[in-house]
């Protein structure tokens, strides 16, 4: 794996900095990974 | 009226209407050009706008939501080319899953596998140092979009009772979300072939990922809808017999029976021809299903499946595209009558209008006037 992962750490850094309240992160982040595959 | 299809016995008051609009017809329809509406939420919904009163219908796939190419390119993806001539889109047929190290990565945790090895691939802007700013932009851009798709879903439906079928949580099992966005075309066939039990833990481990999403934030429509779920399958087309039921069907057949052990009713998209998924599909309770094959006469499921199903198509676009608009409508009057009166029936197209040969305008409308004026 690399070194500076984007899941788990990074990824809540950047949705927390979005505005997203604290209990609502792990459901963003379930979301984003969720709608992104889908996007060409 | 389109759940009304679904019940063995009832007669709805006349045949709905399902189209599947893209591409040619909804922006050129606008007068728009390709890129400019794909990459604009506002002019993609315009141009929708326009096509939904100019085509009434029951229901519709979409309003443009999903046509939406923003995400993409604030992402940095150039997985795909855009034809501004044809209004057309055509994806590159790349692999990002090729070494054993990444199968057994994506086996042991997919949530990580996606993040840190597929999207960072995939979305340059996620692995230019632009990461936190990317994805801080695509929170706030996917919530400007899907609000603005809401409303102009909610005023078509208040405006016109049409319904819209990307409401509908849709599944696609895992093999065709692997093939369609992870490892293409190429990639699946070869590893069908050479790493067949890691394709099947990988599998494995996207179905129940993507299961887990679907039931936490897409869960089932209430009953009071037609549809509470859709299925939407492609991957029949590359697999033989053996094939379907080891990689698909392990994971679809169990699908459709947690969809309707408590009754529940689904639209089933398939895409080409059904192929050996038709031998599996007497499996699926009676009045549970509206089934729309491509590629498949009407007539040959109907005498396979009798009353087990409502049947969606009857409309070639290959009529449609090249016929004017009389010998539609008496073709489409002739579907109505031969179908229609078995209370089983939704009117569509074959496909979706995608190309400019799809349909033609007047053509079009002429098959819309027909079903809208025809009573059961």
């Amino acid at each position: 794996m690399e070194d500076n992962n984007l899941f788990p750490d990074l990824l809540e850094q950047a949705v927390r900095a979005g505005g997203i309240p604290d209990d609502e992160i792990s459901a963003v982040i379930d979301l984003l990974t969720f709608s992104l595959i889908a996007h060409l | 009226m389109l759940r009304a299809t679904l019940v063995p016995g009832e007669i709805p008051e006349k045949v709905p209407l399902y189209l599947n609009l893209q591409g040619w017809l909804v922006y050129r329809g606008a007068g728009q050009g390709y890129m400019e509406s794909v990459n604009d939420s506002d002019k993609l919904l315009t141009a929708y706008r326009k096509a939904i009163h100019d085509y009434p219908a029951d229901l519709y796939y979409d309003t443009g939501g999903f046509a939406f190419m923003g995400f993409s390119r604030l992402l940095g993806s150039d997985d795909y080319y855009l034809n501004e001539e044809k209004y057309s889109l055509n994806f590159k047929d790349i692999s990002y899953l090729s070494e054993d190290s990444d199968y057994q990565w994506l086996i042991k945790d997919p949530q990580s596998f996606l993040w840190n090895r597929f999207y960072r691939q995939k979305f340059k802007n996620l692995n230019n140092g632009r990461d936190a700013e990317t994805i801080r932009e695509y929170l706030e851009l996917s919530a400007t979009h899907f609000e603005k798709v809401a409303a102009m879903k909610r005023d078509v439906e208040s405006e016109t009772g049409s319904l819209f079928l990307s409401d509908v949580p849709m599944y696609q099992p895992a093999f065709d979300y692997l093939f369609q966005y992870i490892i293409g075309m190429k990639g699946i066939s070869m590893a069908m072939r050479r790493k067949k039990d890691l394709l099947l833990d990988a599998l494995d481990s996207f179905e129940g990922l993507f299961n887990h999403y679907m039931d936490v934030m897409t869960p089932p429509l209430g009953n009071e809808m037609p549809f509470q779920n859709q299925i939407c399958l492609l991957g029949q087309t590359i697999t033989n017999p053996k094939q379907f039921e080891l990689f698909i069907w392990r994971h679809l057949g169990s699908k459709i029976r947690r969809m309707t052990e408590n009754g529940g009713r689904f639209y089933f998209m398939v895409e080409g021809a059904g192929s050996t998924l038709l031998d599996y599909l007497s499996e699926i309770p009676d009045g549970a299903c509206a089934l729309h094959v491509e590629s498949d006469p009407l007539d040959s499921l109907m005498e396979r499946f009798g009353n087990k199903f409502a049947y969606v198509g009857g409309m070639p676009v290959a009529l449609l595209g090249s016929s004017p608009p009389e010998v539609c409508a008496g073709y489409t009057r002739d579907i109505l009558e031969k179908y229609g009166r078995s209370g089983n029936f939704i009117f569509s197209t074959d496909k979706g209008i995608v190309f400019e040969a799809d349909a033609r305008c007047d053509s079009l409308k002429a098959m819309c006037e027909e079903v809208g004026s025809f009573r059961l």
